[in-house]
């Protein structure tokens, strides 16, 4: 019989969710040319983009477009609003602005040059949050109830670099011994299994060829297949990571964000599969049903590489236009 | 001023190389300046910072030959947090600072292979993410830039020691819960953090599984940026003896 029962609270439960409407409250470009827009994704650029010298930030905001609902335990009097620039590269925030809403009056706007912020590079792009919080000078005693750092309402606008969120990075390395290096492309060393707290790179290496690489970037390169044998070369070691990873994986507090478990349960969303139901399968006494599981997972993730798609589209005997 | 940089295909070169006890062949390098001005980085100014760096190391080499354990990372660590501050602040705009080329660079490069060694010894497992061999994103993972970062992040004049909070912490605290952390990102809150780490004596058991899970809990509803260091302060205490 089950002797402990939990109860989740979503955010949505929250009273501070349900303050009232922000919309057309908040609208920024990047780029002083540009008409200032409520969409959150400024811009993705290629990683060497001069965020710092090329971005001019807009911010408009307007209180007047507040409407707080009839019940809600918070008037405008108590909010004020403040704009805060994060440098992604160096994990490094700063406050640009903080106003009381009734002192703003209606619309206004701000522009920042991030160029003028000199401890900042924003090599990897930035983000301007913006959010309504309760002034200073109203601050409760309960702090559960009402406390300075909640915010009432909190919009984020992003430019950033693309980037892959891949499970793994290879290092590539000589592998030594002949047999290895003649042969293997890829494998992967363990270092160690506190897969809910560190990241993929402090609990798997995936070790690459060190003798293959040229022949591997020529591969990968190649339009015709290069992606369907990458592909093919991944789908083991993903399948290897996340049932390693689920076996080891501590079920019973949230994984820290960015750990090598955290990665595996949004892999395994992406599989539709239930990561728990393949954790208990992983340590399963029976081996049938260990063996049948890591089998169900492997075709899972060939499906999300649509290897068979990939197969099924190229085109064999000559390349020459029909 | 102009900083030598080092791409990666060259740095996963040069890192094997390295490896199999072989200096790399500089034309293979193909090292590039970056950056602005007259005056040029090279080995030579490094030697500079080699001399203060290696004053700090001994001790340790010393007494760890073969690799430092892990139950000294933390604490080696945070010595050498002004020693690299310091140095690479005075000549080189935080840009250059934020560029991985660089790094990678002095780590597997310069000083005929100095770092590239000691790199070795801290990190026996040769994670090649520590040498500078990582995506952008994971910048903040190479082991120099870490130890910079963490002088650049907390540096205050208004302290008699303005480094005193980036001294503070172990290299495993700062690395995952304040580098790679939403709260880390502001000063005021990393402060009180590092205070109340220190005052409380936490165990890893209790900072992992109840503090940390509190504070990203309570980041999803709220921001740090804004407040006090007294705000900050009282909010993680509250945070930790009574949860969300």
């Amino acid at each position: 019989m089950q002797s402990e029962i939990s109860f989740n609270v979503r955010r949505k439960d929250f009273y501070i969710d349900d303050v009232g409407s922000f919309d057309g409250f908040v609208a920024v470009s990047q780029d002083p040319e540009k008409p200032v827009s409520e969409e959150e994704t400024l811009c993705v650029e290629d990683y060497g983009f001069d965020f710092k010298n090329e971005c001019v930030l807009k911010v408009r905001i307007n209180p007047k477009a507040i409407k707080l609902n009839n019940d809600s335990l918070v008037n405008l009097e108590d909010l004020q609003v403040v704009i805060v620039l994060t440098d992604y590269c160096l994990n490094k925030r700063i406050v640009l602005f903080v106003k009381a809403l009734e002192e703003i009056g209606g619309e206004q706007d701000l522009n920042y040059r991030l160029n003028e912020l000199a401890e900042c590079s924003f090599s990897n792009g930035f983000e301007i949050s913006v959010f309504v919080t309760l002034r200073r000078d109203r601050d409760r005693a309960n702090f559960k109830i009402w406390n300075r750092s909640q915010v009432v309402f909190l919009k984020r606008f992003t430019a950033r670099i693309s980037h892959d969120e891949a499970l793994f990075q290879v290092n590539w390395v000589d592998f030594g011994d002949p047999r290895e290096s003649n042969n293997v492309i890829l494998k992967t060393r363990w270092l160690d299994s506190n897969v809910s707290i560190l990241p993929s790179f402090e609990v798997v290496q995936v070790l690459g060829n060190l003798r293959l690489r040229e022949q591997f970037v020529r591969l990968e390169s190649n339009s015709h297949f290069g992606h369907f044998c990458l592909k093919n070369m991944a789908v083991p070691l993903v399948s290897e990571i996340t049932w390693r990873c689920l076996q080891l994986a501590n079920f019973e507090k949230d994984p820290e964000q960015d750990s090598l478990h955290y990665q595996v349960l949004a892999l395994c969303q992406k599989l539709d599969l239930d990561a728990d139901e393949i954790r208990r399968a992983a340590l399963d006494e029976d081996s049938q049903v260990r063996a049948n599981t890591l089998a169900m997972l492997n075709a899972r993730v060939q499906s999300l590489f649509s290897v068979g798609g990939d197969l099924a589209t190229i085109r064999f005997g000559g390349y020459r236009t029909s | 001023m102009k900083y030598p940089c080092l791409d990666l295909d060259p740095a996963i070169y040069a890192w094997n190389a390295r490896a199999s006890g072989e200096d790399p062949s500089f034309d293979k390098l193909s090292i590039y300046a970056s950056g602005s001005g007259d005056d040029e980085l090279t080995d030579l100014e490094i030697e500079d910072f080699r001399r203060d760096f290696e004053n700090i190391v001994c001790p340790f080499m010393e007494k760890y030959p073969d690799a430092l354990p892990k139950s000294q990372g933390g604490k080696f660590d945070a010595l050498i947090v002004e020693c690299v501050y310091r140095f690479f602040s005075e000549i080189l705009p935080v840009e250059a600072l934020s560029d991985l080329a660089f790094w990678r660079w002095l780590s597997i490069v310069s000083s005929r292979g100095y770092f590239w060694e000691f790199l070795l010894w801290r990190f026996p497992n040769k994670v090649q993410i520590n040498w500078g061999i990582a995506p952008p994103a994971d910048a903040r993972e190479v082991y120099f830039l870490r130890a910079w970062l963490r002088g650049h992040l907390m540096y205050d004049p208004d302290l008699e020691d303005p480094l005193e909070y980036a001294k503070k912490g172990g290299g495993d605290v700062w690395r995952s819960h304040i580098l790679r952390q939403e709260f880390g990102r502001d000063r005021e809150f990393v402060k009180a953090f590092l205070d109340y780490l220190e005052a409380k004596k936490l165990s890893s058991d209790e900072l992992r599984k109840k503090l940390i899970p509190a504070l990203r809990a309570w980041t999803a509803l709220g921001s740090f940026a804004h407040l006090t260091y007294q705000e900050c302060a009282t909010l993680i205490e509250n945070l930790h003896n009574e949860g969300l």
